[in-house]
């Protein structure tokens, strides 16, 4: 069990920079996922901290020790790859003990330690199978059970359920947490998938372009995105974002759009910005000063709920809906939502940054 | 150790005294065995000659109580270059046996010392003086003569009762005897073969050197003897054409051959039972005078390295001992040099021995000069030209004249190597700067510092490429910048480049021309790459399908090829082509075709080739392309199917593609392998006709180790070689990818 | 892909399968007739009248003037040379591979190509070279100078070859292996040499058969009859005016057999071990 510390870490691959800076520190026994789109530096991040790349500046300590100079080996951390990286010449027995017998532990333990990681996995019946021989399933959790054999300070996953389809997927996520509440070890989990990240992480940290968009709790994330590309990754089916310009209407501010009228009790920055709204805060109203109107284009039922996609102005939009609310809409017709105003996320127009009141309230 | 302390001095004393005469005892026999002088004696005869004289070696090394011989056979093949690599470096023998023409060559050389004066001249006069006279270079004594070698006439006495007494009465029992539907001729010999020529040519008075002894080929005696000869083989047609390998052997146990001009080695090949006779060449009518063989005498020469020159010695002459000539005449049925063996019952009493001996008076030593090594390839073409009939006596001999100045002319002058040295210096310098410039860059440092093991791994590899691939490169570059004469190397700077490049002495066109010789081998590796390619990817495709019934049998028969090793696979490919009795020919006359001389023109004996190497080269290709044929996924070829291409589209636009990156390497090494494939061209056609199909590789061969030793030349040539085939790899790696540089 | 072809179309293509067998096995079986029969006589087509293994008889049988059997050490010396430059050579080759194939180091484009213009030296300037640097290391007359100049020379396309087939062993293995605690010795022989087999089975037959078919070297360094390989015993069949075919071809086809029964055993790898590298 160990903390993570990484301190001013970049990378660099030849005259390109991959990561400018990351600090992050990650406590104890926390689930961390690190979550962006391809290419934004989250498995180099990961790979870092397993030491199988070189970080060209800054510096990583596990367990506050610096581990930068350390050989992978050295670090004891392990990792569970997207293409689960099992050895293809070794049974699944041979897979689990791998490192085991190459520290060298008594076959005893070994032998021991094999079955009660198998045991926990239920892999028990699969122990003298190669790795051929197994569906997508099972070679995730011989995975799982490689990596949980060594007894490791840190674990790392690199989208390791990226590969399975979705059914499986779900059941393999709630495995998973399962086993980090029984195990309680520093996680760091790397996904694209931000309902992964959501259902795992104790902690999310969103990356955009070698930047840390937002550290957070998912819940935090979810709320108080920081700014408008964590607004747009997290949730689904994601936020509604309406260019809207602001003004001041005595002491509060107004907002105006196309289709919106909306006057704010507080004083927001003057001129254009973005209003985010999640689509299960878009409440249908009969009401004819309901700020928001925008016409309905398609409903698409999904059992209970159901997705109501329309316009307000020319911005097409989402609500998420009960179905038999959304049954009362017709293609075509005039639909109007009321919105709570916790629920409106203001962002700067150019730096996508999250806007708040002027203090006033303080 | 204990007890020992504790016993009385004297005691202790005479146990130590006894343990030194034991150490004595024990070590003083072995020493004294080495204290005999060790030789070495190379040696290449093979069967009852080579039992016979390790009988006498060990006969000598029991008797002697000073001298240890210690025999070596080295094959025939590799005898001359292995002699010339060991002797200069000390790990020659002391003695070596082989025939004596090369004396002139190793005295100029410095691997040959003379033993003149080491012999008493009364010992020498048990020698005929024939052979004595061939070990004569440069009125030195140059070593002992064993046995001797000439040719006479064998004849199947069911065919020829009586051998005849001049070539007249042979020409009409020959004639009498030839068939040649049914493959029988009258008389068989190597017509295209100087060394049998030669007994024609002194028998019409001919003459190999001027009067001061240079090659002089075109005499109006020689040209008769030519003009004979062809007239025996085209004319009258009572010899075969071209006779190759061991064709005479075959014919003659046969009985297809009624007659035949060979030497004593042909003894030994001649088949139990076959009712045969030995006679003296007939006289010549035209001469009046018997055809003059050339002899050839197996000698025993001293190494000029050898350390025990007086030991030496006395081991040549106990080999050369009546006694162990006796041996090597009765048990290695040797034609032995000493006169009283052949006096002895055993000997005289041998029909066979009488007449060798015979004609050995009538015959001509090889000659035994350096410069006798500028004839034999010029007259051996000029022989081959007039017996296939591309040209007449005289004009052949006058271009073997032209081609003999040719080759004689001297080493280029010696050069200043000081200008070189300073280019050479310069480039260095210059590398290293420019090494130490990246050296010097931080991310250079620590990309190397981060990949130490890399350089672990790569380490040993390339250790051993360095030190056993590279540097014998550059070290045999280097030989390109000098001249080799007579064991020596001088300096002449980039004149072999020169040469080989301006091409002065022959025409563009001629097959000597290294233009010629490129354009040969470019258009010999395109259309066998090419082949390689069409048949591989061909049978690949033939065999890809699942249901082609017995795909596992083709396959696995298809590799065959590839596992034969190549020098034997030539060497069988070289029998089925030829002209009388190859298989090519039967087939081709089945089909009612005319037989063609598959090695007498251009064309068809560069088809020769090419079939021989399409059938080895073809299996490389057809395994790549089956490999990469697995890694296509089938979906693709469905959907193109789908879209309604035909199979033939198919292979173009869809398998084709996917194929290339497979083929593509594969196609750049085969390239590369089939511009040197020296092992084909060197043994299928040998050049032949008149060395046009050589390619550069063979070429340079030759001109390193067939022809007179230019080693600088042949390395030019190498050189030359390598920067073509980098060029074009440097070509290809461009057109496959062009973003790189 | 239709799963039938017509049956004209089927009929064709053995047809043409059947040509290519008969010119693949004919020039064998001339061998094959040549080593049969007894005497050297005179024959135009292919048929055995008298089968006789006397050609074997006297080729194996072969015994110096000491009586020593002298085949039966030739076929040692072949077997060892080969068997130690098979093994030189995957070890010269595997780790020169491996290291081209998993780091990218300063130098590795550099030995790249080098590889590739090593198999455009001509061998005609190397031999007097190799036989001064032999010397040099007092290699010379031993069988390891012979051993490290075969393996040398198999060498290039070895690792041109494996290092295509190690490129298609996915690099997350050996990263696991590396957290897993594993050395890179212990990556090196523990995952890669088990998933390379197919790769270094072709390149063992490789080095195998330079090896085993070379006999100008050999017939220059060794000093020692007893010492010489059979390629270089069976040149006495086929010396200077004497030539003994049916001898050379019953010790051509005793030499050819063990590569031709190698070259079966792994045919299968062959296909895979050779392109695995250039089509993924």
């Amino acid at each position: 069990m160990a903390s993570v510390t990484l301190r001013g870490v970049g990378k660099d691959f030849g005259a390109t920079t991959i990561l400018p800076s990351i600090d992050l520190e990650i406590a104890d026994g926390t689930f961390l996922v690190l979550v962006g789109p391809s290419g934004c530096g989250k498995s180099t991040v990961l790979r870092i901290v397993a030491g199988l790349e070189a970080a060209t500046r800054g510096d990583v300590a596990i367990d506050g020790e610096s581990v930068t100079d350390k050989k992978p080996r050295d670090r004891d951390v392990a990792m569970v790859f997207q293409s689960y990286a099992l050895y293809p010449h070794m049974t699944v027995r041979e897979n689990l003990a791998f490192a085991l017998r190459l520290r060298k532990d008594p076959q005893a333990a070994i032998d021991a330690r094999v079955a009660e990681v198998g045991e926990m996995l239920g892999l028990g019946a699969l122990l003298e199978r190669f790795p051929r021989q197994l569906s997508g399933g099972q070679r995730q959790r011989v995975a799982m059970g490689r990596a949980i054999v060594r007894r490791p300070r840190v674990f790392l996953f690199d989208e390791p359920l990226s590969t399975l389809d979705a059914a499986l997927r779900g059941k393999l996520r709630v495995e998973l947490k399962r086993l980090h509440q029984q195990l309680k070890s520093t996680m760091i989990y790397v996904t694209h998938d931000q309902i992964e990240a959501m259902t795992l992480a104790d902690q999310i940290v969103v990356l955009n372009g070698g930047v840390i968009q937002q550290h957070g709790t998912p819940d935090e994330l979810y709320r108080r995105p920081a700014n408008r590309f964590v607004a747009g990754f997290i949730g689904s089916p994601p936020m509604n974002f309406l260019d809207v310009e602001i003004a001041k209407d005595g002491d509060g501010s107004a907002m105006r759009a196309p289709g919106l009228e909306l006057r704010l009790p507080e004083r927001w920055p003057e001129g254009p910005a973005v209003l985010g709204l999640r689509p299960n805060d878009l409440v249908p109203s009969d009401d004819a000063a309901a700020p928001l109107s925008g016409e309905v284009d398609v409903v698409e039922p999904i059992g209970w709920e159901a997705h109501l996609h329309g316009r307000i102005g020319e911005t097409p939009v989402c609500a998420q809906l009960t179905a038999d609310v959304a049954r009362r809409y017709e293609p075509a017709s005039t639909i109007r939502f009321d919105i709570a105003p916790r629920a409106l996320h203001l962002f700067d127009r150019d730096s996508g940054a999250r806007l708040s009141a002027e203090a006033q309230d303080a | 150790m204990l007890d020992d302390e504790r016993r009385p001095a004297s005691v202790r004393t005479s146990r130590r005294f006894a343990f030194a005469l034991a150490l004595l005892v024990v070590g003083g026999f072995p020493s004294l065995v080495t204290a005999r002088t060790t030789l070495t004696l190379w040696h290449s005869y093979q069967g009852d000659e080579r039992k016979a004289l390790e009988t006498s070696v060990a006969r000598l090394n029991e008797r002697s109580t000073t001298i240890r011989v210690n025999s070596l056979w080295v094959p025939y093949s590799a005898f001359i270059r292995r002699l010339n690599q060991a002797i200069p470096r000390g790990h020659g023998p002391d003695l070596f046996i082989f025939a004596h023409e090369h004396i002139g060559n190793w005295v100029e050389s410095g691997r040959l010392q003379p033993i003149e004066g080491a012999v008493p001249t009364s010992e020498l006069d048990r020698f005929f003086p024939e052979t004595l006279a061939a070990l004569r270079y440069d009125d030195k004594l140059c070593g002992l003569p064993l046995a001797f070698k000439n040719l006479v006439l064998f004849y199947n006495r069911k065919l020829v009762p009586t051998p005849p007494k001049s070539f007249d009465e042979l020409i009409r029992i020959a004639k009498r005897l030839t068939r040649h539907e049914e493959h029988r001729y009258g008389l068989v010999f190597k017509s295209t073969d100087f060394y049998v020529h030669a007994a024609f040519l002194f028998g019409f008075g001919g003459t190999l050197f001027d009067e001061r002894g240079r090659p002089r080929l075109d005499t109006p005696e020689n040209v008769r003897s030519l003009e004979f000869v062809r007239d025996l083989v085209r004319r009258e047609q009572i010899v075969p054409r071209n006779v190759a390998g061991d064709l005479i052997t075959k014919l003659f146990n046969a009985g297809l051959a009624a007659m035949v001009i060979n030497g004593p080695w042909f003894l030994g090949e001649i088949k139990a039972g076959l009712d045969f006779g030995v006679a003296p060449l007939p006289v010549l009518s035209q001469s009046g005078r018997p055809p003059r063989p050339f002899v050839t005498v197996d000698g025993i020469f001293l190494s000029a390295k050898s350390n025990h020159r007086a030991a030496a010695i006395e081991v040549m002459r106990a080999l050369t001992s009546d006694d162990a000539a006796f041996l090597r005449a009765t048990l290695g049925k040797q034609l032995v040099a000493n006169r009283a063996v052949h006096r002895r019952p055993e000997v005289r009493d041998d029909p066979k021995a009488r007449v060798f001996r015979q004609q050995l008076r009538d015959t001509v030593p090889m000659p035994n000069v350096p410069a006798m090594r500028f004839v034999w390839e010029p007259a051996n073409r000029a022989l081959r030209k007039v017996m296939r009939g591309a040209a007449e006596p005289r004009a052949a001999l006058t271009e073997a004249q032209k081609r003999i100045r040719m080759l004689m002319q001297p080493p280029p002058p010696p050069a200043n190597p000081v200008p070189y040295a300073i280019v050479l210096g310069l480039l260095l310098l210059g590398a290293v700067a420019l090494w130490i410039r990246r050296l010097a860059q931080p991310q250079m440092r620590r990309a190397m510092r981060e990949n130490r093991a890399a350089y672990a791994f790569a380490a040993p590899a390339t250790i051993t490429l360095l030190g056993l691939l590279i540097t014998p490169f550059v070290m045999g570059a280097v030989v390109a910048f000098f001249a080799y004469r007579n064991g020596a190397f001088t300096f002449v700077g980039a004149r072999n480049f020169v040469d080989v490049l301006l091409s002065r002495e022959v025409g563009l066109t001629d097959p000597l021309s290294f233009y010629y010789t490129f354009a040969v081998t470019v258009l010999w590796t395109a259309l066998n790459v090419a082949a390689h390619l069409v048949i591989g990817v061909a049978l690949a495709m033939a065999l890809r399908d699942k249901w082609v019934k017995l795909r596992a049998f083709y396959r696995v028969l298809f590799i065959l090829p590839w596992a034969v090793p190549n020098y034997i696979t030539a060497l069988v490919w070289r029998g089925i082509f030829d002209e009388e009795f190859g298989s090519m020919n039967a087939l081709l006359q089945a089909l009612g075709a005319e037989p063609v001389n598959w090695f007498s023109h251009f064309w068809t004996s560069f088809a020769a080739n090419m079939v021989t190497n399409m059938w080895l080269g073809f299996p490389f290709m057809m395994v790549v392309t089956l490999g990469a044929l697995q890694a296509i996924p089938s979906d693709l070829e469905e959907a193109a199917a789908v879209d309604g291409a035909s199979a033939a589209q198919r292979f173009r636009h869809v398998v084709l593609p996917l194929l290339a990156p497979a083929l593509i390497p594969a196609v750049i090494m085969g390239t590369v392998w089939t511009f040197n494939m020296f092992n084909v061209i060197y043994l299928v056609s040998g050049g032949e006709p008149d060395g046009s199909t050589e390619i550069l590789i063979s070429e340079a061969y030759k001109w390193a180790f067939d022809r007179y030793e230019r080693y600088g030349y042949a390395s030019a040539y190498a050189l030359l070689i390598f920067f073509i085939l980098l060029g074009y790899s440097r070509l290809t790696r461009r057109l496959r990818e062009p973003g790189r540089t | 892909m239709e799963k039938r072809a017509s049956f004209g179309r089927q009929a064709l293509r053995q047809l043409i399968l059947l040509i290519v067998s008969v010119i693949v096995i004919y020039p064998v079986l001339w061998v094959v007739q040549t080593a049969m029969t007894p005497a050297q006589e005179f024959r135009r087509e292919i048929a055995v009248s008298s089968w006789s293994f006397d050609n074997f008889r006297d080729v194996v049988s072969t015994k110096d003037a000491r009586g020593r059997w002298l085949f039966g050490r030739q076929l040692w010396n072949s077997l060892a040379v080969a068997g130690v430059t098979t093994l030189f050579g995957i070890f010269l080759a595997l780790t020169g591979a491996y290291a081209l194939s998993r780091f990218d180091f300063p130098g590795r484009e550099t030995g790249l190509a080098t590889l590739l213009v090593t198999q455009m030296f001509p061998g005609v300037v190397m031999a007097i070279p190799i036989y001064i640097i032999l010397d040099k290391l007092k290699l010379l007359n031993s069988m390891w100078g012979l051993t490290l100049v075969y393996s040398t020379t198999a060498i290039p396309f070895c690792i041109w070859m494996l290092k295509g087939y190690i490129d298609t062993i996915p690099k997350d293995l050996e990263e696991a292996a590396l957290l897993d605690g594993a050395t890179r010795w212990q990556i090196f022989t523990r995952i890669a040499l088990p998933l390379a087999r197919p790769a270094i089975a072709v390149t063992a037959l490789f080095s195998f058969m330079t090896a085993w078919n070379e006999f100008i070297l050999a017939a220059t360094f060794l000093n020692q009859e007893t010492a010489y390989t059979l390629p270089v015993a069976i040149q006495r069949y086929v010396e200077s005016e004497k030539t003994a075919w049916g001898h050379f071809a019953a010790a051509a086809i005793l030499v050819s057999l063990p590569v031709v029964a190698l070259f079966f055993a792994l045919q299968r790898h062959l296909v895979g071990g050779l392109t695995a590298g250039s089509v993924k």
